[in-house]
């Protein structure tokens, strides 16, 4: 788990040669460099940043440590292969790595792709500095799932039709033990699923609707 | 694109007027899908931003002709159509947009999955697993939001 504003790039695949000439001429690159896509970034990455860990996957499970190697951002591009001075949050990019000393097998095996696609065994790059044990965006996702049929029937017997982000909060870490942070996370998740909508102002409403 | 022709409809999903980022501004250039679904993922994305103002933008593209194209490469996740013009300026020229609760209402009662958890790290994920929509049921759901935009 990486901290909320850790920096992080996750590497769908390889990008052919073809791919990267039909937005940028410069397609060169030193044996311990590559040309990559990668996903929508989480938060905003400066150029010339550097990683020294590899996660796998969206679970991002840790393989392999700080001091074997590092990566270094040296450009990025946008789709429309427009060069960017830093990867915007929220952006999809091509971006043009370095690996010092050498490019690590796990990127080596990565698949040579023609565009960004879902890639289950993406590997991300990160700053050990950045992680942290903490809980999996997965097991939030359940968590909510769950607290919504408790806490829907818990407000419900108590006649309580509306609460505020603070009522949840504060339930959610005295029944489930959750972190604030976390609670929020559920929150946010059973508003996406439209099981929880704003009514008025600060206060929410458990839906009627089923959605799932 | 199907036949590169480009669809009667784009769709944006972000937050009410957001002026996007300065490359978005100052380029300029505004990105669209001519999948409302897909739209709506984005824009559920913004949701923790705004939980008022996450929205789906929607525009005829007949209106939408005097702005250049800008062909993206590699456009196969969200079917992204990019647009030379700030995203202001698309705002402008939309019929309106739609509160993402009525969306979902209106992509569930035509049997869309309407409902999920949406992250920047899961979003290329949740676009892969979209079916897609054939134009026709494409133009049902936006007369079904017609009289829902604002």
């Amino acid at each position: 788990m990486l901290r909320e504003k850790a920096n992080i790039l996750t590497i769908q695949g390889k990008a052919k040669k073809s791919a990267v000439k039909q937005i940028w001429p410069d397609v060169a690159t030193d044996a311990n460099q590559g040309w990559f896509f990668i996903d929508y970034a989480v938060n905003e990455v400066a150029l010339n940043a550097k990683f020294d860990v590899l996660l796998e996957g969206e679970s991002k499970q840790l393989i392999s440590g700080p001091g074997s190697f590092s990566v270094k951002l040296l450009a990025c591009l946008d789709q429309f292969g427009n060069k960017l001075s830093h990867i915007p949050e929220g952006y999809k990019t091509l971006c043009k790595l370095e690996f010092t000393p050498n490019m690590p097998t796990a990127i080596k095996k990565l698949p040579l792709l023609d565009q960004w696609d879902y890639n289950p065994q993406a590997i991300s790059v990160a700053d050990h500095r950045d992680i942290e044990l903490a809980t999996p965006d997965f097991v939030i996702t359940d968590l909510a799932r769950i607290v919504y049929v408790e806490m829907k029937s818990t407000f419900d017997k108590a006649h309580k039709n509306t609460f505020s982000k603070k009522d949840f909060v504060t339930r959610l870490e005295s029944v489930y033990h959750t972190h604030a942070q976390n609670g929020d996370r559920i929150l946010e998740s059973l508003m996406q699923l439209g099981k929880v909508t704003r009514k008025s102002g600060d206060l929410l409403e458990f839906a009627e609707s089923e959605n799932y | 694109m199907p036949g590169n022709k480009l669809p009667d409809f784009v769709f944006r999903g972000t937050t009410i007027n957001y002026p996007g980022n300065n490359n978005a501004i100052q380029l300029p250039y505004t990105c669209t899908s001519f999948h409302p679904v897909k739209a709506l993922w984005f824009a559920l994305e913004c949701l923790h931003l705004q939980p008022d103002g996450a929205v789906v933008y929607v525009a005829r593209t007949r209106n939408l002709t005097d702005f250049k194209l800008i062909y993206n490469h590699f456009n196969r996740l969200e079917n992204e159509v990019g647009f030379a013009m700030a995203p202001v300026d698309f705002y402008a020229r939309c019929e309106g947009y739609i509160h993402l609760a009525d969306l979902q209402r209106i992509l569930a009662t035509n049997g869309i999955d309407a409902y999920n958890v949406v992250r920047k790290d899961n979003l290329t994920r949740i676009c892969r697993e979209t079916p897609d929509l054939d134009a026709k049921k494409i133009v049902t759901l936006v007369e079904q939001m017609l009289p829902l935009l604002r």
